[in-house]
């Protein structure tokens, strides 16, 4: 039955898109992965051969990047992203099985996921060099991106069933303790770069080299012991995914029926409603998890890696993107059905708009701002004022660019999204994959800018461009704001979000 | 067309020539209503007639095509704050922001209306009716069908509007609901409100309102007194206009 269902459900998802031009976007962009695998392959026989031997030597830390990704993307969706909210499906037989497959299909519509991907590629051919058995590495390579992928998806769903109770949160809680500890101990005694040569990858990466190589005994093991490992997973994933969703949920239900506390009344309307909007973010799983991620995460690692400086300030990049992702290229959504109720009430348009980017703008603000001071506490290297300029320059032009562009589409392209759900997203699948493009790669190049002129020290090239940024962030609010002025606009607006 | 109250008294709600269209789907056609200060008037029909879209344009929330639209006696289409401020609305769906309390509601409610600080001894009243104050602090994404139905009614008559708009009030709701509802409504018209209530149940349109106003395909096809559809008579006759 899931194999029917699968193909079913993706049927129904790629009908539900609508717009011609939409429909071509999204192929144009299904049909420059292979392109992309292609030229990262390219790239890695052309680069000079000087460092190929550093490149090796980080292979496994590479490698292991990427399984870690695997399962942190998961386990910050709730086990995995999905075609259709819950909801949408709930008069329908889904088996867990389908659950399972379909969130390992969407799982390359990550941004993050998709240029690791790439990387991987890139580097692996980097490493094997223009040898026949090119093919080979890049065979390992596949396989084990395939592997991690599905092993990664199928220990969130494990500990997303094991958070169900409070002895399992408390398990989970406990080894995430654990893992800081340990990390922080490696760190304290000098340990890191040991540690990460002995990574558990290792043995994938002697595949890969073994296939490069042509020490095809080697290579054969390798690659059939991550077949095996790929094929237990694929059978116990949808079990674990079955058993995750069959535990009762005490939390959600918790949540939902907790009593919250009465405060005094804010002073002016613009704060009440500021406060209305907080609360819908920070009470809401998806977004709470996906905060905590979003700030400690990035941090967590820069400072691990003991990023320098000029380095650090692309943080507050990526950073931003992922904070715009988590609601604000929908951020309408968070009323839900209430938008009708708020539309009712006697207030200026601009009023509940003005709210809503005030709050977006403080998590993506904040969500940059406490990464970048996690990453800054290990940071290598002496600090100059021009880093800290760059550092603060990037952080309020990225905050100002995500937060324009997520209002833009939020007017433009509202969609129905409760985010009550752990998996649920602000918007259809596709669309995010889209989005996801389209906020980091623009992020991605102001970070890059920015790094460039705490490179060279140039305070007067940050400013300027902060200026330029934020200026233009803000004649492109300001356009928002007019266009939400228009009864029609607010009308689609609420009608899309509030039924759908 | 609809007349209750005497007739120099001037219509709270009226809609002249109302036509709501989607594209090429025509939801509201040439809809001329009247609803009297002091009046009840239910909107009845089968899916699809147009009811829910003339309260909606009603509250402010959709615009009209064409036609014009005045409610207490300010024109909805120039001036939809000033209307708004008069009007209380109960959606058919939802109408509730998931994450917040119904004391958050309705203190954004108060707020957002200017209310004076009696507010709270009014809401209190009002969840103490519906048999909410036991829940007036937790969030509305863990209420049930019929306990968010009731909470979004308490937030329509908060502000004892002079134009209260009540779409499937009674859906899902239980008999104690329904009967704090018809009081509100009861209440709403002997304080000099006009009421517009949609609904499918015709016993309960009967027994809220005075009038009744059949739509079909976005047009209205028969008006009278609600006693007119009361019994098997009543049921008869509405079926047959229905088809």
């Amino acid at each position: 039955m899931t194999g029917a269902q699968l193909p079913a459900l993706v049927r129904l998802r790629w009908r539900m898109v609508r717009a011609e031009r939409v429909r071509v976007g999204l192929l144009v962009l299904a049909a420059c992965i292979p392109g992309l695998l292609c030229a990262a392959v390219i790239a890695g026989q052309l680069a000079p051969r000087s460092r190929s031997f550093d490149v090796t030597v980080l292979g496994p830390t590479a490698f292991l990047g990427f399984a870690v990704l695997s399962l942190v993307a998961p386990l910050a969706a709730g086990g995995g992203n999905e075609l259709f909210p819950p909801e949408q499906l709930v008069a329908y037989p889904i088996r867990p099985a389908t659950h399972f497959l379909e969130s390992l299909l969407v799982a390359p519509l990550n941004l993050a996921w998709m240029s690791q991907f790439v990387l991987l590629f890139g580097m692996t051919s980097f490493v094997t060099g223009a040898r026949p058995g090119l093919g080979l590495a890049l065979v390992t390579t596949l396989i084990y991106v395939a592997m991690v992928t599905v092993a990664g998806q199928m220990v969130a769903w494990a500990l997303i069933g094991a958070r169900q109770s409070l002895l399992g949160r408390r398990a989970v809680w406990a080894l995430l303790a654990a893992i800081v500890v340990t990390t922080l101990i490696v760190l304290q005694v000098h340990l890191g770069y040991r540690v990460l040569d002995n990574a558990p990858t290792r043995p994938a990466v002697s595949a890969v080299l073994a296939g490069g190589a042509h020490r095809y005994a080697a290579w054969a093991a390798g690659t059939v012991a991550l077949v095996v490992i790929l094929v237990g997973c694929l059978w116990c994933g949808p079990r674990i995914c079955a058993w995750a969703l069959r535990r009762p949920g005490d939390r959600t239900r918790f949540r939902e029926s907790r009593v919250e506390r009465r405060r005094p009344m804010p002073p002016s309307p613009l704060a009440t409603l500021v406060r209305v909007d907080r609360a819908n973010v920070w009470r809401a799983a998806p977004l709470r998890r996906g905060l905590l991620v979003l700030a400690v995460l990035p941090g967590v690692v820069a400072a691990t890696a003991a990023l320098r400086w000029d380095s650090l300030v692309l943080l507050p990049a990526l950073v931003a993107a992922g904070a715009g992702l988590l609601y604000g290229v929908n951020m309408f959504c968070l009323d839900a059905g209430g938008a009708t109720w708020l539309a009712t009430l006697p207030h200026p348009p601009r009023l509940a708009v003005t709210a809503k980017t005030i709050v977006l703008g403080e998590t993506i603000g904040g969500s940059c701002f406490v990464a970048a001071i996690a990453g800054s506490v290990r940071a290598a290297g002496p600090i100059t004022v021009a880093d800290i300029v760059a550092m603060a320059c990037c952080l309020a032009s990225c905050t100002a660019v995500v937060l324009a562009t997520c209002l833009r589409l939020s007017i433009r392209t509202p969609h129905r999204a409760d985010l009550r759900g752990h998996r649920d997203t602000p918007a259809p699948p596709a669309a995010m994959a889209v989005y996801s493009v389209r906020l980091a790669t623009v992020t991605t190049l102001i970070g890059l800018l920015f790094a460039l002129s705490a490179h060279e020290q140039s305070l007067y090239a940050c400013l300027v461009l902060a200026s330029g940024l934020v200026s233009l962030s803000g004649l492109s609010i300001a356009q928002s704001f007019r266009r939400w002025d228009d009864p029609s606009v607010r009308a689609r607006v609420v009608a899309a979000v509030s039924n759908g | 067309m609809v007349a209750h109250a005497p007739a120099t008294t001037p219509a709270h709600v009226e809609t002249i020539g109302l036509r709501v269209a989607f594209g090429p789907v025509v939801a509201v056609h040439s809809l001329d209503l009247t609803v009297q200060p002091a009046s009840a008037v239910a909107l009845v029909g089968r899916n699809g007639a147009g009811k829910s879209t003339t309260l909606r344009v009603l509250a402010g929330i959709l615009p009209a095509t064409s036609g014009q639209v005045m409610v207490a006696g300010v024109d909805v289409t120039r001036d939809p704050a000033s209307a708004k401020a008069h009007v209380g609305y109960c959606p058919d769906v939802g109408g509730l922001i998931p994450r917040a309390t119904p004391w958050e509601h309705l203190a954004l409610a108060a707020k957002l209306r200017g209310l004076g600080p009696d507010w709270k001894e009014r809401a209190s009243e009002l969840l103490d009716l519906f048999d909410l104050v036991g829940a007036a602090d937790r969030i509305t994404a863990g209420f049930s069908h019929g306990m968010g139905r009731r909470l979004s009614v308490v937030l329509a008559v908060l502000h004892a509007p002079s134009v209260l708009l009540l779409d499937e009030p009674f859906d899902g709701v239980d008999p104690l609901g329904v009967d704090a509802t018809l009081r509100v409504i009861s209440e709403a018209r002997d304080n000099g409100s006009a009421v517009v209530v949609s609904t499918h149940l015709l016993e309960l349109a009967a027994a809220a309102c005075d009038e009744v106003v059949v739509l079909r395909a976005g047009q209205i096809v028969a008006a009278g007194p609600s006693a007119e559809l009361r019994g098997a008579a009543g049921e008869l006759r509405y079926r047959t206009l229905l088809s």
